[in-house]
């Protein structure tokens, strides 16, 4: 176990000279990008001085990781905000939707996983074979501008975009987080879904479920107790690394639904060149990136413990 | 099966990928969309930048089949010269990152040792970022636009590629063929790319068959979200950018250029299953 966690120090560290070198591979003065377009003289000379601009490259990144280390994420450069602020401020709309997206994706990928697996080529199975194809190759922020225009400006049901928080308006709330929680769960539901009625088919055909059988179980016990539980531990993994493609999703659907979460963060930090707010966003999908990946490895050791992680 | 021998083996492929019902509908479907976009200056009826004035958000009609925009731009024109650049940026961005990931693999897979360690570290932390963010990543140092999408795309594939020529590598390494070459005195450059490349063929062509729908999907991504093909140039993904601000005025405008990108990616998606299951023939029992 802790062996896997030292094996992705390395992989933290280079992702992090990654993030370090935008700022400096980008065409232009660092200083300029991280003390913003109205910088005085004055301002800008303090900046080098923090950042050490002066110095060699590999000094200036250990500070800029120093600072990171400590909590100090820096400053915007357009609005002279902590970033660290920023984040947090988004964040609660990001986690509002991501958790949303993940139980509608759950949902949708058992609801056409698993009736087609126990009724493999029966009508049922052709239709949500269907399913999951369109699910995946559908465009995220087609299905998002397609939801938009039957719901809002077709049937007029519900607000096209916006966001406001559970706490202060809970019905609106609800009201804005369904299409957008929709279209996540429908896009990633296409993956999950083929790979939940596959293991089942597998795990269908394994001796201990003939012998279940044929100890005269009823098929729904069967079904229930012996195929099912064994099926879903490895759709675990793989639902765990549907974060990566659900935060990747979250920052389309973000845009399609005006969501202030981070990715609408980072991609205003794009558009105005405001590379703080760049560096630490990204730094942190990789963290989460880098974490969630750690937990499914852990999580499948738990369920399943003829798996060892040490002995790969 | 019958003459399955066939002396030209691509010619066999092909017969036995139309065969299959999924390979038949997906190739169809990728054909007709690939040949409108490419013979698009014959086949469309305006150019993509051609403004109309006083037929600014006209409704789908005869004379423009999928509308106009805010400018009076014939959309199916628009829709037609998008897809040339999913498709350019879909198959070159694939192409590149399979040369890349094969050559790299290769050596890796070879050599062993340090140029293995080092290699397969650099994918280890393109791997950390998932998809869109190494495309942010790349735009925030490169600028947005097509061909800088092109490269990121690239990229993210790139360690795929490698690690699969790489672990083909290290299997055909063992077996006697590659140990009767060497006894025949084949240099090492000889006997990775004469014996053990050919046998990589298989799994990099399933490998290559999925990635280009996903490619061409995320190429659109990146020009939804700015970062891609800049306006006036059309592409799907930033028509349906610009086509957010009108879809209570142009509710067409959100339909067509998505319905497109949906079709060819469907026909990918079908064609790729299709080429997977020829390529291992035990996946088929489970379908």
């Amino acid at each position: 176990m802790l062996r896997r966690v030292i094996e992705l120090l390395p992989v933290l560290f280079l992702a992090s000279i990654v993030v370090f070198l935008l700022l400096h591979l980008a065409p232009g003065d660092p200083s300029y990008f991280v003390a913003g377009r109205d910088a005085t003289p004055e301002e800008l000379e303090a900046v080098r001085k923090k950042m050490g601009l002066d110095k060699p490259l590999h000094v200036q990144y250990l500070i800029w990781l120093g600072n990171i280390l400590q909590g100090d994420l820096g400053e915007s450069a357009l609005s002279d905000q902590p970033v660290s602020r920023l984040i947090w401020a988004r964040l609660p709309a990001t986690l509002h939707l991501a958790v949303a997206g993940f139980l509608v994706t759950i949902l949708l990928s058992l609801l056409a996983g698993v009736p087609g697996a126990l009724r493999p080529n029966s009508k049922v199975d052709h239709f949500w074979s269907a399913y999951s194809a369109a699910a995946f190759g559908i465009p995220v922020f087609w299905l998002g501008i397609l939801f938009i225009l039957l719901f809002s400006v077709r049937l007029r049901w519900l607000p096209p975009s916006g966001y406001v928080s559970f706490l202060e308006e809970p019905v609106r709330s609800l009201q804005l987080l369904l299409m957008p929680a929709l279209t996540l769960g429908i896009a990633n539901s296409g993956v999950l879904s083929r790979f939940i009625k596959f293991s089942i088919l597998e795990t269908m055909q394994q001796d201990y479920i003939r012998t279940a059988r044929s100890k005269g179980l009823a098929e729904r016990v069967v079904v229930r107790r012996h195929a099912l539980r064994n099926a879903l531990i490895p759709v675990v993994t793989v639902a765990a690394l549907m974060v990566g493609r659900l935060l990747g999703g979250a920052v389309v659907i973000e845009v399609v639904f005006a969501w202030p979460g981070l990715g609408r963060l980072l991609l205003e930090g794009i558009n105005s060149r405001d590379y703080p707010v760049v560096q630490a966003a990204l730094l942190f999908v990789v963290l989460i990136f880098v974490i969630v990946n750690l937990v499914t490895d852990f999580l499948y050791v738990y369920l399943d413990p003829r798996v060892q992680l040490e002995r790969r | 099966m019958d003459n399955e021998l066939d002396r030209r083996p691509s010619r066999a492929f092909l017969k036995r990928l139309l065969r299959s019902r999924s390979g038949r509908f997906g190739l169809t479907l990728v054909l007709v969309l690939a040949l409108l976009s490419l013979l698009s200056p014959l086949v469309a009826p305006f150019t993509p930048l051609e403004m109309n004035r006083g037929d600014e958000f006209e409704p789908p009609s005869a004379r423009y089949v999928f509308g106009t925009d805010q400018f009076g731009r014939d959309i199916f024109s628009r829709v037609l010269h998008g897809g040339r650049i999913s498709l350019l940026v879909g198959f070159g961005s694939i192409g590149v990152a399979a040369l890349i990931g094969v050559g790299t693999g290769l050596l890796a897979g070879y050599l062993l040792g340090w140029v293995d360690s080092a290699v397969m570290r650099l994918w280890d932390v393109l791997l950390a970022f998932p998809n869109i963010f190494l495309g942010i990543a790349v735009v925030a140092v490169l600028g947005p636009g097509s061909l800088v999408s092109a490269l990121a795309i690239a990229a993210m594939n790139m360690p795929h590629f490698s690690r699969i020529t790489r672990a083909a590598v290290i299997a055909e390494k063992q077996k006697e063929y590659v140990e009767a070459a060497r006894a025949m005195g084949a240099s090492d450059g000889r006997i990775a790319i004469m014996s053990i490349l050919p046998n990589t063929i298989p799994p990099l062509l399933a490998q290559i068959a999925t990635a280009i729908p996903r490619a061409i999907l995320l190429e659109a991504s990146l020009s939804f979200l700015g970062l891609g093909t800049q306006p006036p140039r059309p592409s799907w993904g930033n028509m349906l950018e610009d086509s957010r601000d009108f879809l209570w005025r142009a509710p067409w405008y959100g339909l067509y250029p998505g319905l497109a990108l949906f079709l060819l990616v469907l026909g990918l998606i079908f064609l790729a299953n299709a080429i997977r299951d020829l390529l291992d023939p035990t996946r088929q029992n489970i379908e």
